[in-house]
């Protein structure tokens, strides 16, 4: 129907729709797209004096180290352990903490009080604002072996357990921790989806005599189903974050076999260095990975539910 | 109908066991927040001493008044409101008009541009070049790098294009037989069926600005112009740290003056608390049933 | 009519987009591009002529200074001494501060784009190698010949060594540590292992003064109380105070036979791993050392669930008080401080020569003159004096020879108002300023009386000197020292955690160390050390 008349009849109906979007793509092109020509250093013997007073050209005349920096830093044998820490922490919070939201979202939308609702969202995005300095702090006083936890094991009769300190359970609280900071803002997005809802679908299934789990499972969960995909792809897509911040707080180095990720790793090895170049092939490397990710399941999305997010 | 009501009325036992598990989650999460406005209103001795939990210990309101009367936080808070607001208000006007024709599927290009905002999310260029483009449009140590820093979010213009995707597409053709132009739909139909995803996103960007802790690492040297995240991270990150290593020579004129842990619960109390009095008030837009109401509006 | 509305509500947004990046250029783009090539012309210029009464310099108009110095909490302009400063010097001065993180790139990126901060005052030894290394920063001599005198004469010789390159070049103004010294040791112990006063009453104890007695006594905490005696915190994987006891101390770098040795290599560092593996196997120290932050060891000290924490130092004394307090209103903190390896020996105690900071001057500066001559001011001795601890009868008074603080009157001219003052002042001999901050240790009564007690004991010492710190500025050991020591350490502790054979777990690590560049570095180390030996007699 719009496309009938021809280009000229296309662009005038559309136009307006082109405008609205050069604001954005301006923005974008100036402060995410000119930078990275920057990406070159990962390729370069950067040297930020170079050509004194002018860095821009000091990118551009810094001799070419091809992959140079790629190599110093997938060699060591301690990348690939970090690496591989890496993705199993990161899909072990995607298992456990993906999903965690949504039925929290689903279950509170149950609860018959809108004023309970609406407090209870309030309270529950309270840890993300607080630092993981912070909340170590407390996992410390909570988990140590003199703490609230091991005060109830040990009174049990068992022996204290350092949770903290065991390469067994660290893995399991940093997600543990990672789901209980992040739950309640990572809801917010699927209350908003919930909000949205057409009440009359609910209204007719009601009539239908559904019963609450039926309604959930066939209404709610459907209309969801596109933020969740979204949300999905891009949680994949940033497989290779798995909580710098965190662990960076977190660990020790008894637990360095299996909490030491790419960005732990690269941060103690270039300490003192001040390594531009390795630090961008890194990042480079990692936008790769979550690239094909990206992609990939994007690709499934799209198979699985007919729409991926472009 | 009438009998539909009576029956949600019924209250079961999902109901009262949705509640208490609720409630629970409810109490974990509210725990630690307690414990730092505890130690915000507590005596320095029971902080230190580990004996404050969820209530104070020692009442006194003294370490709130030093922290809210620091020069330092009243400067770091005044800017951090203004990048905050005009930051949001930017983003939100690049996002949603974005947004808008990158949801019409019948937009040519369409696939292109949202390819290079996937790009953009994936990439980034990192430090150095980002300083470079800051620098060189003369941004450093003004406020507008604290505003430009951050103020489009690929995921956020995702949500609110697939908003818009699911809005039903009658009630926009039937906007257009009647004469409606793209704007019109835009601004009466699409944008008031679209308040949840609208106030959730403004929210994700007003919490980004409040806590962009990076921009004034990377632009700002100005202390006139330190955000709030970076004050907070002076005194209270840094102020950590330089305690675990008081032990090792260091400063000594500089560990002696780290601030206690009482002072960093309050400072943690006090620039946390505005921005937590957004969402109540975008939460009323997170209303059901809107979609009918606009129809007939 | 929406599409014109449309297509404003675009162009105003493009349009803002270039106004503020526009409006911004007049303020503070004047300045970048030009000034590089400028300094260099006056300082060459200036150097060459003896300075005279008519110096524009000196008796001339004096512009703004632009400061650019270490991160702080607080806002360098909103303290007291910000304008004692300039009524002292008459220059207006504008400060700058680097961040607290990522300040070593933040640095280095202002300085390559030809940021034009006067001077860079107080930044690191080893922000200070790397613009050095990368010939960002200005042969100072002359200047310092010409406006400097204050400040040459402030400052040791070996300091100066340490900011002079092979040609001769001086970069950087050294800001030495205030110490004690060895004719005059009273003062250096500032802290050690913090012990309840009640708990080692009820133990019927003395303070330990060398490990064996250490060892014992944390034995019979442990029969007595049940818990891990000694607590401390995820950084205390080298306790000085346990150091001292095999050999060792606060230095890392120790004179074995006229070789330069790292700890590392140290003859007696299985010895000490050893001693460490059994107070964290036996339950003496807390088993939770790895994990916790130093609040959560003074916490569990405070409650009276350890009898020891380490390390304690006597600024922590007023907080913890306070915190002693809530259990126990009569327990007090006694310091065990540098053990003795057994109980015939003296134990030893490190002065760490050094300079925490090194102020220089970038090539893009405008007016290099006017800060040497502005930190020369302030450098003169009664200045100085006045911009660190105020005024006498005011805010500081001498007691018996020591300095005093005042916290009567006003909180705008007491010693209140020089709390954060270190960082505004200039340079001083170090051990004469030294004397000045052990003002900041008679903050309180009870800060005082610890301070006190503690160095009461300093004659049984045996001060050593050590110079390590000066060596570990130059670039070859600065790329390695960082990412080694952390290493080191992180083995260490899981050493002593695991409980890994020590000849064999040492052994490891000192592979390792040879493998990562620590040759290298025990080279640098050791010609620095075989040329300025003499200043650590």
């Amino acid at each position: 129907m719009k496309r009938k008349g021809g280009a000229r009849k296309y662009l005038q109906q559309n136009f307006d729709l082109y405008l609205l979007l050069l604001p954005a793509l301006i923005y974008v092109f100036i402060f995410h797209l000119l930078p990275m020509v920057g990406i070159l250093i990962a390729f370069k013997d950067y040297n930020m004096f170079q050509v004194p007073g002018d860095p821009f050209r000091s990118i551009l005349e810094s001799p070419w180290a091809g992959f140079k920096y790629f190599e110093q830093v997938f060699k060591k044998s301690e990348f690939q352990q970090a690496f591989a820490n890496t993705l199993i922490i990161s899909l072990y919070k995607i298992i456990f903490t993906f999903p965690l939201p949504i039925i929290f979202a689903v279950f509170l939308n149950e609860v018959r009080s809108t004023k309970f609702q609406k407090g209870l969202q309030l309270i529950v995005y309270l840890p993300h604002f607080l630092s993981w300095v912070v909340i170590y702090g407390i996992f410390v006083s909570f988990l140590g072996s003199t703490g609230v936890i091991n005060s109830v094991i040990t009174s049990l009769g068992f022996e204290p357990v350092s949770f903290l300190m065991d390469s067994g359970k660290f893995r399991g609280i940093l997600v543990i921790a990672d789901a209980w900071k992040e739950i309640g803002w990572s809801s917010i997005i699927y209350f908003a989806a919930i909000a949205g809802l057409d009440q009359e679908c609910f209204e007719a299934a009601d009539v239908d005599g559904a019963t609450r789990i039926q309604k959930i499972w066939y209404i709610t969960l459907p209309s969801l189903l596109p933020t969740i995909v979204l949300m999905l792809i891009i949680r994949v897509g940033n497989i290779m974050n798995a909580g710098f911040d965190q662990i960076f707080v977190f660990y020790n180095p008894t637990v360095y076999d299996v909490a030491d990720i790419i960005g732990t790793y690269v941060y103690r090895m270039g300490l003192g260095k001040l390594e531009f170049s390795t630090g961008t092939a890194v990042g480079l490397f990692n936008s790769v990975i979550s690239m094909i990710l990206v992609h990939s399941s994007n690709f499934i999305a799209r198979k699985a539910t007919g729409k991926g997010i472009w | 109908m009438a009998k539909t009501t009576k029956k949600k009325n019924k209250i079961s036992v999902f109901d009262v066991v949705n509640l208490i598990a609720m409630i629970l989650v409810g109490l974990i999460m509210l725990m630690p927040i307690l414990n730092l406005a505890a130690k915000a209103f507590s005596s320095e001795g029971n902080v230190i001493a580990g004996k404050v939990l969820f209530w104070p210990l020692g009442l006194q309101t003294g370490t709130i008044k030093y922290v809210l009367t620091t020069p330092e936080f009243g400067t770091s808070f005044l800017v951090t409101v203004t990048v905050t607001i005009t930051g949001t208000i930017g983003a939100m006007l690049l996002t949603v008009m974005a947004a808008y024709p990158l949801s019409k599927p019948h937009l040519i290009g369409r696939k292109f541009f949202l390819y290079i905002f996937v790009f953009i999310m994936l990439f980034s260029a990192g430090m150095v070049p980002n300083y470079i483009l800051f620098r060189t449009l003369h941004l450093t140590n003004t406020i507008f790098a604290l505003i430009f820093s951050g103020m489009f979010s690929s995921f956020n213009l995702f949500l609110i294009k697939n908003y818009f995707e699911t809005l039903p597409e009658v009630i926009e053709e039937a906007a257009r037989i009647d004469g409606a132009s793209n704007m019109r739909i835009f601004f009466s139909v699409v944008l008031p069926m679209s308040t949840p995803v609208l106030a959730t996103v403004t929210l994700y960007y007003a919490v980004a600005y409040w806590s962009n802790y990076f921009a004034g690492v990377m632009y700002i040297t100005d202390a006139n112009l330190k955000p709030l995240q970076q004050y907070m991270f002076d005194l209270v990150t840094q102020a950590t740290s330089l305690q675990d290593s008081s032990g090792n020579f260091g400063d000594v004129n500089q560990a002696m003056n780290v601030s206690g842990e009482n002072i960093r619960a309050a400072t943690i109390v006090v620039s946390t608390i505005p921005i937590l009095c957004v969402y109540p008030f975008l939460q009323k837009y997170f209303v059901k049933g809107i979609t009918i109401g606009s129809v007939k509006g | 009519m929406k599409k014109v509305l449309s297509a404003l509500l675009a162009a105003a947004m493009i349009l803002s987009l270039a106004a503020c990046s526009g409006g911004t250029t007049t303020s503070s783009s004047s300045s970048s591009t030009a000034s590089s090539d400028s300094s260099t012309e006056s300082s060459t210029v200036s150097s060459e002529s003896e300075a005279t009464e008519d110096d524009p310099i000196l008796t001339g108009e004096k512009p703004e200074l632009k400061i650019l110095s270490m991160y702080q909490a607080y806002n360098y302009e909103e303290q007291p001494t910000w304008k004692i400063d300039e009524e002292l010097t008459g220059y207006k001065t504008k400060w700058y501060a680097l961040p607290a993180d990522n300040a070593d790139q933040k640095l280095l990126l202002e300085i390559s784009s030809g940021a034009d901060y006067d001077i860079l005052l107080r930044v690191s030894p080893s922000q200070y190698a790397q613009l050095s290394k990368q010939n960002a920063l200005i042969d100072l001599s002359g200047m310092l010949d010409k406006y400097g005198s204050n400040i040459t004469n402030a400052i040791s010789e070996l300091a100066w060594q340490s900011v002079t390159n092979d040609q001769g070049v001086v970069n950087g103004i050294p800001h030495e540590n205030m110490l004690a010294s060895k004719e005059e040791p009273y003062g250096m112990l500032t802290g050690g292992i913090g012990v309840r006063s009640d708990m080692l009453e009820e133990l019927g104890m003395e303070l330990p003064t060398n490990i064996d007695d250490f060892t014992a006594f944390l034995e019979a905490a442990k029969e007595k109380y049940g818990f891990a005696p000694l607590t401390s915190n995820k950084s205390s994987t080298f306790i000085q105070v346990l150091l001292s006891g095999f050999g060792m101390g606060e230095a890392e770098w120790y004179d074995i036979d006229g070789t330069y040795t790292h700890r590392i290599k140290h003859p007696q560092i299985t010895a000490y791993l050893e001693y460490m593996q059994k107070l964290y196997k036996e339950g003496l120290m807390d088993n939770d050392m790895p994990i916790n932050t130093a609040d959560n060891a003074k916490e569990k000290f405070a409650s009276a669930n350890a009898v020891a924490c380490a390390p304690l130092m006597f600024w922590d004394i007023p907080a913890m008080v306070n915190a002693l307090a809530t259990n126990n209103p009569d327990c007090k903190i006694e310091f065990v401080t540098d053990l003795a390896a057994d109980a015939n020996s003296k134990p030893t105690h490190y002065i760490m020569k050094g300079a925490n900071f090194v102020s220089c001057i970038s090539q893009s500066s405008k007016n290099p003159e006017h800060a040497i001559n502005w930190l020369n001011i302030l450098s003169e001795p009664d200045n100085y004096r006045r911009t660190y601890i105020g005024e006498e009868g005011v805010s500081y008074e001498v007691i018996d020879g020591n300095y005093t603080p005042i916290f009567t009157g006003d909180d705008a001219t007491n010693f209140n108002a020089y709390t954060n003052s270190d960082k505004l002042s200039g340079i001083n001999n170090p051990t004469v300023s030294f004397k000045m901050w052990q003002a900041r240790a008679r903050k309180t009564p009870e800060m005082a009386e610890a301070y006190e007690a503690m160095n009461a004991r300093v004659d049984e010492y045996e001060p050593l000197i050590s110079i390590e710190l000066y060596g570990k500025t130059s670039p070859k050991v600065q790329e390695y020292v960082t990412a080694l020591n952390q290493a080191f350490g992180d083995s260490f502790l899981k050493a002593i955690v695991e409980g890994t054979d020590p000849d064999t777990a040492i052994a490891a690590m000192q592979a390792d160390w040879d493998a990562n560049g620590g040759l290298e570095v025990e080279a640098a180390m050791q010609e620095f050390y075989d040329a300025n030996k003499s200043y650590s007699e």
